[in-house]
């Protein structure tokens, strides 16, 4: 009897441990795919149903991967809970700093600061840059930098005034497109060995039109072949295109066309509370020329303007670039390089229409580097100008008081935002509510 | 024993129960990690700590844990984690290491060219009696006085030309030093100009004599071939050369905590060497946006070393080259001695295997260039291009076995430059005071080479 029960307590107990042991060692085995597409669609995460961020913008068509690399895969459809971001505990009092200054910092994350707390992050993969607030704060741009390809996305934002706190709601990937049509294909090119072949593109800098409806941002899509035909593919530089948040990238607008292979097009940015007015960086070099312009082209929303439209703002030779406009529209802050002299100035000139060359003329200095300063942003009411300083081998952010005396601008003593640390300075800060 | 049989059989039917519920959940545990696994590797979410969930203990647990951790928009409903490793782009985890850059590492011709280690301790870590005995050291060393001119080479690992047996140099810089006159120079000599190279035994030249190739060629009869090629075509004096690899130059620039500069324009390269991956056929795209910014290692690397998708080519590439070793110049003369001897034993590492030059590097001869770089830190440099119209693109065939086995056509035909000698020798002349006759220091060392 007792060697009987001792029989089967054995016996239960090696029954026991193998089927632990192949419960465990299935669990690491693949699921048919049925498994994992119910799963996607019906998981469990408390309210039945797995947490997607990406949402399937109205009227957005689902396309196949078409390019045999899986680098586009079919957008997951489901409700979204919204995620929300606890305020840090206080620490630096600057309280003139209101709002959220939403960055990218060096480590390829973006976080974001108060006037009262540290930095907080809101990604975390080392993939996000070049955050892009709405004109009403309700949604950021961002992109995800990958390796030999980047997307936009678009992310909605609520706020609670009590707590501090950020819910980040939905996301929508705005340059999705895996299946281009003809037009939009490279076609003849040849590719060389090792040369993964994919739709990849550069989509980056967002920055919202007045609607919050639209973006403008730069792609070097569709690209070319490089030359003689039959060559490795070449995807040209950037141009400016632009885009509804819900629409599809094949829809998007090309507004400026760069020379090939001369530097592109660079910060495009839709004039504040204008339908008409996109600014831009034009980069163009040579053996004899190295320069920046900062160019407006004239374009209402979804109209590309006409060839040979867009007009300089500053002039040839120099090196004007990252242009942003003030909340208000009447001003535009930019970098000017002065390459030979290794450093280079934050600048502001009053926007009264293209070609009045008196703005440039007049330009202000807000800030001198030493050696750099760049990345030039507003405060949403456009009471501080903030941008980013090389600090011995990093950038760190500063804002100055803007006060008006005319058309004149008075700018303050520069203020560092110790609770930022350090910035990429490669993508410009951006100032929400 | 009888007593413990209640308690075995007890643990037997729990983990009977605990199995089977492992077995059962095992498909959608397996499900969630498949589904987490293509997030991380197509989902265009951000990622944040799935790999976390692989380690969890029970099944059921894992998949509430997988689940709770695929991420949002990356947003943390918690107190924020530690930031993640910096990281520029991410790249995707390679299954094997990648060989050396350098490929097959150049045999010395003499002893002495192998880079020796500094003297002594400062290999090692210096304690702080040894840091101030070597920092007194170089305070006390002077530095050569009058112009240094040093040839600096650079090259990728170039196994696609595996047949050669020495990396080809795709950078080509003189960097010349005056604490004299307080000049600083940096000359750019492209890789395509078509010259004669002493001791080459191929390609008749236009005027009638054998040994003409791209310049880069130069570097297959050994770095000193290189050098006296320079010497013998442009009249200028070297007093050294030397070669960084590739893996030397990112772990020096990260060494040094990156490089501060100004990219003038975007660098957009869709056929960029992807090399250092371990394929040398490998490819990928990159892009540096506009403006002053701060680059790690691998994006210094990509910012000197892009010349696809650029009307300049090679020659923007040059000028970007420039700019950083300005840069790095800068950035050696603004650091104070201490910090510098500090620095040393870790420069050596990430020399290892990845810096040759003529002549060994003691801690005399370092040193001496700290000080020459200390006393030129606030001179600014000279920078030319040798592009148009120092030089003009022509058609040369090129016959040459190696290039053959290359390329599969003999002869190879090939876009060269050709230097424009009229224009050349005022400018050597006006940037190096004057042009000098090769001596032996490099040419008597390559076989074969007969200066013309």
């Amino acid at each position: 009897m007792t060697i009987g029960l001792a029989m089967r307590s054995l016996l239960a107990l090696i029954l026991g441990v193998g089927v632990a042991l192949a419960g465990l060692t299935q669990a690491t085995v693949l699921p048919p795919p049925a498994v994992a597409t119910a799963l996607t669609t019906q998981g469990e995460n408390g309210n039945g149903k797995i947490y997607v961020p990406f949402i399937q913008p109205v009227g957005r068509r689902q396309q196949p991967d078409s390019t045999g690399t899986g680098r586009k895969q079919a957008r997951r459809q489901s409700p979204v809970r919204a995620q929300v971001i606890a305020p840090s505990p206080p620490v630096a009092q600057l309280p003139m700093v209101r709002g959220h200054i939403f960055y990218t910092a060096p480590d390829h994350n973006l976080y974001f600061v108060t006037g009262q707390r540290p930095r907080k992050p809101f990604t975390g993969d080392g993939t996000t840059v070049a955050p892009a607030f709405s004109a009403d704060g309700s949604q950021l741009a961002w992109v995800r930098f990958l390796r030999n390809y980047s997307d936009i996305y678009v992310t909605s934002l609520g706020y609670n005034d009590s707590t501090g706190a950020i819910t980040a709601m939905t996301t929508t990937w705005v340059t999705q497109d895996q299946s281009p049509p003809p037009a939009l294909q490279l076609q003849g090119c040849q590719t060389p060995p090792g040369y993964q072949p994919s739709y990849g593109w550069w989509a980056t800098k967002p920055s919202f039109l007045p609607d919050g409806q639209h973006l403008v941002y730069l792609t070097n899509r569709p690209g070319f072949c490089g030359l003689p035909p039959n060559s490795p593919p070449d995807y040209a530089d950037n141009g400016v295109f632009e885009q509804g948040v819900t629409d599809t990238m094949a829809n998007a607008v090309r507004l400026a066309t760069p020379t090939l292979d001369s530097g592109g097009d660079d910060s495009p940015q839709w004039r504040p509370l204008d339908p008409a007015v996109v600014i831009y960086t034009n980069y163009y070099h040579d053996n004899q020329v190295n320069e920046a312009i900062i160019q407006a082209a004239m374009a209402v929303t979804g109209t590309a303007p006409a060839v040979g439209s867009p007009i300089g703002l500053t002039p040839h030779g120099a090196t004007a670039e990252l242009p942003a406009w003030s909340p208000d529209g009447h001003y535009i802050a930019f970098v000017e390089d002065h390459t030979a002299a290794k450093r280079s100035d934050i600048k502001v000139m009053r926007f009264h229409r293209p070609g009045n060359a008196g703005d440039y003329a007049r330009a202000q200095t807000a800030a001198r580097g030493a050696p750099y300063v760049t990345q030039p942003f507003w405060s949403p009411n456009g009471d501080f100008l903030g941008y980013l300083t090389s600090s011995g081998q990093e950038f760190t952010m500063v804002i100055r008081r803007v006060t008006r005396r005319g058309a004149t601008l008075i700018f303050g003593p520069p203020q560092t935002i110790p609770q930022a640390e350090t910035a990429d300075a490669g993508y410009r800060p951006t100032w929400g509510p | 024993m009888r007593r413990l049989i209640p308690y075995l059989l007890i643990l037997g039917v729990v983990l009977f129960y605990a199995g089977s519920a492992g077995a059962a959940a095992a498909p959608y545990y397996g499900a969630v990690k498949d589904f987490v696994a293509g997030a991380a590797a197509r989902d265009p979410a951000p990622r944040m700590t799935a790999a976390a969930t692989a380690e969890a203990g029970h099944a059921t647990a894992r998949i509430k844990t997988a689940v709770a951790t695929i991420p949002a928009v990356l947003v943390r409903t918690s107190a924020p984690a530690a930031p993640t490793a910096p990281a520029r782009v991410a790249t995707p985890a390679r299954s094997s290491t990648p060989p050396d850059v350098t490929g097959e590492p150049v045999t010395p011709r003499h002893p002495a060219h192998a880079v020796a280690p500094v003297k002594g301790k400062a290999v090692a870590t210096l304690t702080p009696r040894q840091l101030t005995a070597e920092v007194q050291h170089i305070r006390a060393t002077k530095a050569p006085q009058g112009r240094t001119n040093i040839l600096i080479l650079g090259s990728d690992n170039d196994q696609k030309f595996a047949s050669y047996s020495h990396p080809l140099t795709q950078v080509m810089i003189v960097l010349s030093l005056d604490n004299v006159r307080h000049k600083i120079t940096l000359l750019s000599i492209s890789r395509d100009l078509w010259v004669h190279i002493p001791g080459y035994q191929y390609n008749v030249g236009p005027d009638g004599t054998t040994g003409w190739s791209k310049i880069d060629v130069a570097s297959k009869l050994g770095f000193d071939s290189s050098a006296c090629t320079v010497e013998t075509n442009f009249g200028i004096h070297i007093d050294h050369w030397i070669w960084v690899g590739l893996k030397g130059f990112t772990k020096v620039i990260d060494t040094l905590h990156g490089a501060t500069l100004d990219v003038t324009y975007p660098v957009m390269d869709d056929t960029y060497p992807d090399d250092l991956s371990g394929n040398p056929n490998a490819y990928r795209r990159i892009y540096i946006p506009p403006g002053p910014q701060h680059l790690n290692g691998a994006d210094a690397l990509h910012f000197v070393r892009s010349r696809h998708g650029d009307a300049q080519g090679d020659f923007a590439r040059s000028s970007r080259q420039q700019i950083l070793i300005d840069q790095l110049r800068r950035t050696f003369a603004g650091q104070d001695t201490t910090t510098l001897v500090s620095l040393l034993p870790r420069l050596l590492s990430d020399f290892k295997n990845e810096l040759k030059t003529d002549s060994s590097i003691d801690f005399e001869t370092a040193a001496q260039y700290v000080q020459l770089f200390q006393e030129l830190k606030h001179d600014k440099p000279t920078q030319v291009v040798l592009s148009p119209p120092y030089s003009y693109g022509q058609t040369t065939y090129d016959y040459d076995p190696d290039v053959e086995r290359a390329t599969g056509f003999y002869p190879t035909q090939e876009d060269a430059l050709a230097p424009n000698f009229y224009l050349i020798n005022p400018l050597i002349t006006g940037l190096f005071g004057g042009q000098v006759q090769p001596d032996s220091q490099f040419c008597g060392r390559v076989p074969g080479a007969t200066p013309r």
